[in-house]
């Protein structure tokens, strides 16, 4: 890691750009008409290549028509506006009229409709950004995280009520954020985030302004906006409303028309490419890779809409956030236990639909949270290669390479999707690659992972579903087998932090009894189950899904053969 | 030279030559020789070996030269020297360059000739395409294989061949130079499948030769192109690769044409063997590299590591470098115990 180091007392890091009018995003959200504008012409322009006969679009329209009225009748959301019953009638009754009549006799083409529904979905997901809600939720926001992460009420933290650290002791910063700062001035910056909880978002949002970041851009989840507040705050701070029903062709095209253009206008973007949260708790081994892919597109637009000097570059950055504990864990590994087939259903419900849930949700995190880390993995461009302090991009041999040289055949620049989105999958697998290289091991993850791999082993031959369902009270393991078997991890494990294959936690350095109490401590701190319990010699657990869960974060290393 | 586009091929061997003849039909073709003495030979004599050079292929002074020029590259040097030969290209070459190879042979990180089965990684074998992966900074790659037998080829007979890449352009890039009223063109997305059917194909090309060096008919070739190419599925499916490469051009189709014909090396050397000769002797006298001699040292490896059943490759490894005898060979696997017929189908 090069670059400056900073000390937990400086931050909050001066802003890259003082005056916050002149950000990305400001600027973008002051142009907003012509944005908007832009979206829909592109967008157009993407659904008119696909679909390039009147009469394939005229059957696409119709499905896009379908599709949303069965959306309107199966899953109707609070956060729907009022009229959209009427919106898509309308779109219907039109249709039937161009269906019905002659051609040249329609009052409406099929264009027509193509551009009515298009400015009803980009008037839907258009965000804006407003300095003044973004001044006060900054006044907000430190008071709501320093009371997250600091001596917080609740019994179960006395014992660190003695013990009271600064935010930044306790979010343990890595990465090389200088460079990260600096091309973040030169470039337009893709963060793109480990998610395993619906914190993620705010969480990122804040930490990236803490690092003196212009704010950044993110698709938040539409129902997110029938909640007061946070709508009031998301709608403003530069958050754009995705609707995860609306999977129909014009929409998809859509969002990524409006991530791609929002990244040629430089606003630094936030993707959570995992799409959703981590079921299992395993760091995410496949990407969504549509959003990622803009990332692509949007850099080969801008090599061809400028001089090679001056084409805006796009710098991809992977952030690992590791929480001792994840408040939805609960819920999560049993979506992931079920059949995936029921747990597709269950993705598409609306788990914070009022303020109160919310506020609840908040509550506990703030009463409960403990300490947690963040990474962030290497700079990379749009292909995965490595970036250097400068922006210039090298291959995995050191070599310097011209990114734009990816688009070119034959000496011309060539538009291919096929191409790209083979690119975003290499971009994508050097993403996961980063996870796991710049994850951070916490004491809780190791010993969980530990318990659960000894439990593995003792019922060698019964399944996993069988395994997660033994009575608790069955379950039971030496202290000094975990011990053990501790022990030989922690040597793995700095061998492979040698290697550079993995981080860990400064506490992975204590002695293995204070490990395992360290562990404990902070991942019983919220559940109402503990999933580690320690009576005697003897360990166990009093949820064997949630030990399951949080052993799962250390899935891929390899580690269970030192077990 | 014309002012056409210039594609490049890095080696003058037999099937280099030929590769280089079917690309001059559609553009200039700048071919590299690494012999500086044949190079300059081949240069001055516009010749190689009976077949004149076509007037739109020139000879090269560097690799350096080739990377300047070209934006599409077909490397066709044998599988032992491909590495150090795209280390040597690998400081000239960028992501703009297109790279489809030619070769049908496996690259391992660990000497073939004293690595033992339970200590070898997979992942230190590599195909020629994961290797230029590797050691450049090209992303486009693809792979040529199919029944292409070199002399036929060069004779300007009918033929066809299959391009592999998870890149489309690759595959069209390749087609628009190579397509011809004498070369039919496919393209397939498997680069591993396809890679895998033209390296393992080599080893049931040794055995036709033997059938046929022994005097069996039709009947005894049949039932080996049959159940060697689904003993190859077998293996490709160990090594990650889907089976429908195999009964492609590059599988089946490459296997009929090299267990057919005496002007294939690999099917010379079997036969030479059930002949009687010893294998140094065969290997000595052809000049050219057979790799199907490799293939087998490396296949072995292989399906011991995974513990595939590939009784073929495996009494084959025996003929050749264990001293089984040939008669006593066949036994061997007349009685190996068979299973339903088309079995592969349901991998």
């Amino acid at each position: 890691m090069s670059g400056r180091l900073y000390k937990p007392t400086d931050y909050p890091l001066p802003y890259i750009v003082e005056d916050i009018k002149q950000w990305p995003i400001s600027r973008l959200s002051a142009d907003r008409e012509n944005f908007i504008a832009e979206v829909k012409k592109r967008t157009k322009e993407k659904i008119k290549e696909k679909y390039n006969t009147p009469a394939k679009l005229r059957d696409e329209l119709a499905r896009v028509l379908y599709q949303e009225r069965i959306r309107l009748t199966q899953k109707p959301w609070k956060a729907d506006p009022k009229d959209e019953r009427q919106f898509w009638s309308g779109i219907k009754s039109k249709f039937i009229r161009l269906e019905t009549l002659e051609q040249d006799a329609a009052a409406y083409s099929e264009e027509d409709i193509l551009d009515e529904i298009l400015h009803r979905y980009v008037s839907e997901i258009v965000g804006e950004f407003d300095p003044q809600a973004f001044h006060l939720a900054k006044a907000i926001l430190p008071q709501f995280f320093g009371r997250i992460l600091s001596a917080a009420p609740g019994k179960w933290l006395k014992s660190f009520a003695g013990n009271v650290k600064t935010l930044h002791e306790k979010i343990p910063i890595s990465g090389d954020i200088e460079k990260i700062r600096h091309l973040a001035s030169k470039g337009t910056v893709v963060v793109v985030p480990t998610h395993f909880s619906n914190m993620d978002s705010i969480m990122v949002g804040w930490l990236l302004n803490e690092l003196g970041l212009p704010a950044f851009t993110y698709g938040a989840g539409l129902n997110l906006f029938s909640i007061g507040i946070l709508s009031y705050f998301m709608s403003r701070l530069g958050a754009y409303k995705v609707d995860r029903r609306k999977k129909n062709s014009v929409y998809l095209e859509m969002i990524k028309c409006y991530s791609t253009v929002a990244l040629q206008r430089g606003a630094h973007s936030i993707f959570f490419p995992g799409g959703t949260r981590s079921r299992s708790g395993e760091l995410e081994k496949k990407l969504k890779l549509g959003l990622l892919g803009t990332a692509v597109e949007a850099q080969k637009l801008n090599f061809r809409n400028y001089n090679d000097q001056l084409a805006p570059r796009i710098y991809i950055v992977p952030c690992i956030i590791n929480y001792h504990f994840v408040l939805e864990a609960q819920g999560l590994i049993n979506d992931y236990l079920q059949e995936t087939g029921k747990e597709k259903f269950l993705k598409e419900n609306d788990e914070y639909s009022t303020s109160f849930k919310l506020v609840r949700f908040i509550y506990k995190f703030i009463s409960a949270s403990s300490s947690l880390s963040v990474s962030f993995g290497e700079v990379m461009d749009v292909l995965g290669n490595k970036v250097d302090e400068q922006g210039e991009s090298y291959n995995h041999l050191g070599q310097k390479i011209n990114v734009k040289n990816y688009f070119i055949t034959n000496g011309v620049m060539k538009d291919d999707e096929q191409r790209d989105a083979e690119y975003t999958k290499i971009l994508g697998e050097r993403i996961v690659d980063n996870y796991h290289r710049y994850n951070v091991v916490l004491t809780s993850h190791l010993v969980c992972f530990t318990v659960f791999e000894l439990l593995r082993k003792k019922y060698a031959g019964v399944d996993l579903f069988t395994l997660v369902r033994t009575p608790v009270e069955d379950i039971s393991l030496p202290y000094q087998d975990v011990v053990d078997s501790i022990n030989r991890l922690k040597e793995k494990l700095r061998d492979m932090y040698d290697r550079g294959e993995v981080l860990t936690s400064p506490e992975l350095r204590w002695n293995t009894d204070k490990v395992v109490d360290h562990g404990m401590r902070n991942i019983n701190m919220y559940h109402t189950s503990s999933p580690l319990t320690l009576s005697g010699d003897k360990m166990g657990t009093e949820d064997l899904k949630l030990l399951y869960y949080y052993h799962n974060r250390l899935e891929g290393y390899g580690l269970e053969k030192y077990i | 030279m014309n002012e056409k586009k210039t594609v490049g091929v890095i080696g003058a061997g037999s099937f280099g030559s030929a590769i280089a003849g079917l690309l001059a039909e559609n553009q200039n073709v700048l071919l590299y020789e690494r012999n500086k003495e044949t190079a300059e030979r081949i240069r001055t004599e516009r010749r190689i070996r009976q077949f004149d050079l076509h007037e739109n292929i020139e000879v090269a002074e560097s690799l350096q030269q080739i990377a300047e020029q070209c934006y599409l590259l077909f490397p066709v040097v044998p599988s032992q020297h491909f590495k150090s030969m795209i280390i040597d290209f690998s400081p000239y070459l960028r992501p703009d360059h297109i790279m489809i190879h030619a070769v049908k042979g496996l690259h391992c990180e660990f000497d073939v000739e004293t690595a033992e089965a339970d200590k070898i990684r997979l992942k230190d074998i590599k195909t020629m395409s994961e290797l230029i992966l590797q050691e450049t900074g090209i992303v486009r790659v693809g792979s040529l294989a199919g029944p292409n037998l070199a002399l036929e080829i060069m004779e300007k007979q009918p033929a066809a061949t299959v391009i592999a890449s998870r890149f489309d352009e690759v595959i069209n890039e390749g087609i628009a130079a190579l397509r011809s009223d004498r070369l039919q063109v496919y393209g397939n997305r498997d680069i591993l499948g396809i890679e895998l059917a033209g390296v393992f194909k080599n080893y049931v090309a040794i055995a036709a030769g033997a059938i046929s060096g022994l005097g069996y008919g039709e009947n005894a070739k049949a039932l080996l192109i049959t159940r060697g190419m689904a003993e190859m599925i077998y293996i490709g499916k160990a090594l990650g690769a889907d089976k429908r490469a195999f009964l492609g051009m590059a599988g089946i189709g490459d296997l009929i044409a090299t267990c057919s014909s005496p002007k294939s090396r690999n099917f010379t050397v079997g036969f030479r063997i059930a002949k009687g000769e010893k294998l140094e002797d065969i290997l000595t006298s052809l000049g050219e590299v057979a790799e199907g001699v490799r293939t087998l040292k490396i296949g072995k490896l292989i399906v011991e590591h995974v513990g595939t059943n590939a009784p073929l490759l495996q009494i084959i490894h025996r003929v050749m470098f264990e001293g089984l005898e040939m008669d006593r060979a066949i036994k061997l696997l007349m009685r190996t115990y068979v299973t339903a017929d088309a079995d592969y189908l349901d991998l």
